[in-house]
């Protein structure tokens, strides 16, 4: 039975179910009196009555060779026959549920480097020892703006060729703070806006349908890890809006980074709006 | 008056500088949704990246606990920091 789970979710958050802190802190008290190794990053394997029968820290963990070889060990101890998953597999990066009239989003970024003056995407051969490094893989978030906060991206008023404005700083400010590369900090809310300029321009009307130009720049304050350091994201943005204009309603946006760093790392991000479910 | 060709040419120069760039402050800036879009479509992630979704996870550890007892399939639990599904740890 495969399971993750994030520690941030189970001790750090106020939902939290108390009967899986319990069962965790139990399966790591249980490791260590087994004189096997535990903490927080850490792989546990258990018998079908959860008891632990093996274990490896993440250094460890990410050697392949090591971690097929705990797994086949435990096969032959507990004798495990070969079968289908209990659980059908399932994209663990879906989109959220969201109400019918919010305003969804899927962020993508990813690690790439400069070739031709183009940024292409590191590519990971996966499954390998050290493939599971920083910016190997793509990083994904799902920012989700209600009704009263993307109504604020859109001015009141006509949306004529050549206007002009400045998007809400407040609902753009949400949705930049998620413009970072793959790093062990993820606590958006600690991400400091020392610059941030997101300017729409109506570029065409066809068929009741305004597209606005977005045209920007971020300077933000990010930790690489969860310790002060001097990283900063720099980026340089661009996308639209499609508004409908009879409405006022946002049909679809979308905004890259088309030329971002953070620190020595140079890497990339893809916003698109999705249909809420 | 004395007057350097030289400086003519340069005020020339300028003064045809500035009418290219008034003409260029009042055209509109091009549609990027071409350039926008193929982007975003390149960058999404391939299903060569997302193996992870090939493995039959169970939801929480309470519910592994159960299945593990029915089925009699030992567990496999990995505790992290952050949000691995999505690439966030």
């Amino acid at each position: 039975m495969p399971v993750y789970l994030s520690n941030e979710d189970v001790f750090k958050n106020a939902d939290a179910s108390p009967a899986v802190k319990k069962e965790v802190q139990r399966i790591r008290r249980e490791t260590l009196e087994a004189k096997m190794s535990a903490g927080t990053v850490h792989v546990y394997l258990l018998d079908p009555e959860g008891h632990p029968v093996g274990s490896q820290h993440v250094a460890v963990a990410s050697k392949v060779e090591e971690l097929t070889a705990l797994l086949e060990r435990t096969i032959d101890r507990l004798k495990v026959p070969a079968g289908k998953t209990v659980v059908p597999p399932s994209s663990q990066a879906a989109a959220p549920k969201a109400a019918a009239d919010s305003l969804v989003l899927h962020l993508v970024g990813r690690n790439v480097v400069r070739q031709q003056g183009q940024d292409v995407p590191t590519k990971t051969v996966l499954g390998t020892t050290r493939s599971g490094n920083w910016g190997a893989y793509p990083v994904e978030d799902w920012i989700v703006l209600g009704k009263e906060e993307w109504s604020r991206l859109v001015p009141k008023g006509p949306l004529t060729i050549g206007r002009s404005w400045e998007l809400d700083r407040q609902v753009a400010a949400k949705v930049l703070r998620h413009f970072y590369p793959s790093t062990e900090n993820n606590n958006v809310s600690k991400n400091r806006i020392d610059r941030q300029e997101l300017k729409a321009t109506v570029v065409s009307v066809k068929d009741g349908i305004a597209r606005a130009r977005i045209d920007g720049g971020l300077r933000m304050k990010h930790t690489f890890y969860h310790r002060d350091d001097d990283n900063f994201v720099e980026a340089t943005l661009l996308g639209f809006l499609d508004v409908d204009v009879a409405t006022g309603r946002i049909l679809n946006t979308q905004l890259i980074t088309t030329d971002a760093t953070y620190g020595r790392i140079r890497f990339g991000m893809a916003l698109r709006q999705v249909v809420p479910k | 008056m004395n007057i350097r060709p030289g400086a003519v040419l340069a005020f020339l120069g300028t003064a045809a500088f500035a009418g290219f760039a008034g003409t260029q402050e009042k055209r509109l800036p091009e549609d990027p949704a071409p350039l926008v879009g193929k982007r975003i479509q390149l960058w999404q992630p391939a299903p060569g990246e997302r193996r992870f979704d090939e493995i039959g996870w169970v939801k929480d550890i309470l519910e592994a606990r159960r299945l593990a007892k029915e089925h009699n399939r030992p567990i496999f639990l990995f505790t992290h920091d952050g949000h691995m599904a999505v690439g966030r740890c």
